[in-house]
């Protein structure tokens, strides 16, 4: 089927922007640049996530989705706690 | 050619455009010059890009709980990403992220703890 | 003026068009070479006509969701929103833009709408920290 060849493809090209957005996260500058490049790649993991559920036909991949969604910017919130030191 | 065979290919239109998106996003942590311009770069993968990637997925795998698990999980999405997004902005702006000087008006640089310094 | 229930589902599908346009604008900024960039980033003080805690968050939700429009911090006290914009040309565009998103959820929001006139343009003021959280 279709569906064969083209996840493997889909997997691939969101590794690549995984990677483009990792070596951001590495090079910064500021602590806020990198929470930028770590939302991205949290949101390239949610895709990644559901790209791997098609392929072996998890039972629970809506679940996961959207578990990931509804405490996703849990990530966000603690990254900017960090980088304000603390304040609101 | 069946209905799901079309749904199938629908699916996978989605999930190039939502890869695409997060793809340009990621292109765009490179070309833009400062934290408030990526994170909105980083806001068009956290609605449009995940939506697309799940609205796929259910074209895909399609069923009536799944339909609405993915719309539950589409607006929940929306809606934590927006907090996530304005939580990284304001702490760049504790932080003293400065705008990047292409910033023709800058309306909170008078209000701006100190002028210098930061992480 | 329309009743309440179909004014929360034009606004929802005015937002809608606002969602996928600003995506495709801010998209293709990123994609333009560096040289025919039409990026003109501003951070403006937008004065605001919301009055409840759930009014302020979704304005403020609303404004981030959008690309291209990005709320940095608010002044609740000073009735101001902070906006970063990506493509504004003058101060005056991005205030229309926002009053006018502002105004719509608001008669979406609030069965009476009631008066929504504020000035476009306030005194600087320096946003006030949230209570007991002083450096």
């Amino acid at each position: 089927m279709i569906s064969e060849w083209t996840l493997e493809v889909a997997l691939i090209l969101l590794a690549i922007g995984m990677v483009i957005a990792a070596v951001r996260g590495l090079l910064g500058p500021r602590t806020m640049d990198r929470a930028v490049a770590a939302d991205l790649i949290f949101f390239a993991t949610i895709g990644f996530v559901a790209l791997i559920g098609l392929r072996t036909n998890i039972e629970a991949l809506f679940d996961i989705i959207l578990i990931a969604t509804l405490l996703g910017f849990m990530a966000a919130l603690s990254m900017a706690r960090l980088g304000s030191g603390g304040r609101r | 050619m069946t209905l799901a065979d079309i749904a199938d290919i629908l699916g996978l239109v989605f999930i190039f455009l939502g890869i695409a998106t997060i793809i340009i996003s990621a292109i765009g942590l490179f070309k833009l010059p400062d934290l408030y311009l990526r994170a909105s770069a980083v806001g068009t993968s956290a609605g449009l890009g995940v939506a697309s990637i799940v609205l796929g997925a259910l074209l895909m795998d399609f069923s009536g709980l799944n339909l609405v698990k993915a719309i539950i999980a589409i607006i929940a999405q929306l809606l934590t990403s927006a907090v996530g997004s304005m939580a990284i902005a304001r702490a760049g702006y504790l932080n003293n992220a400065l705008p990047a000087p292409i910033t023709h008006i800058d309306e909170l640089a008078l209000t701006r703890r100190e002028v210098s310094g930061g992480r | 003026m329309m009743s309440w229930p179909f004014r929360i589902i034009g606004f929802l599908f005015w937002y809608a068009k606002e969602f996928i346009t600003s995506n495709v604008t801010v998209t293709a900024e990123v994609l333009r070479p560096r040289r025919r960039a039409k990026m003109r980033p501003a951070i403006v003080a937008v004065p605001a006509a919301s009055r409840s805690d759930s009014e302020w968050t979704m304005i403020s939700s609303l404004i981030t969701l959008t690309p291209g429009t990005l709320t940095i911090t608010i002044s609740k006290e000073h009735k101001i929103l902070y906006v970063h914009g990506m493509f504004v040309e003058n101060r005056g565009q991005l205030v229309a833009e926002i009053q006018e998103m502002e105004d719509r959820m608001l008669r979406a929001m609030r069965r009476a709408p009631g008066d929504l006139t504020r000035p476009t343009e306030l005194p600087v003021v320096r946003p006030m920290d949230e209570a007991g959280e002083s450096r």
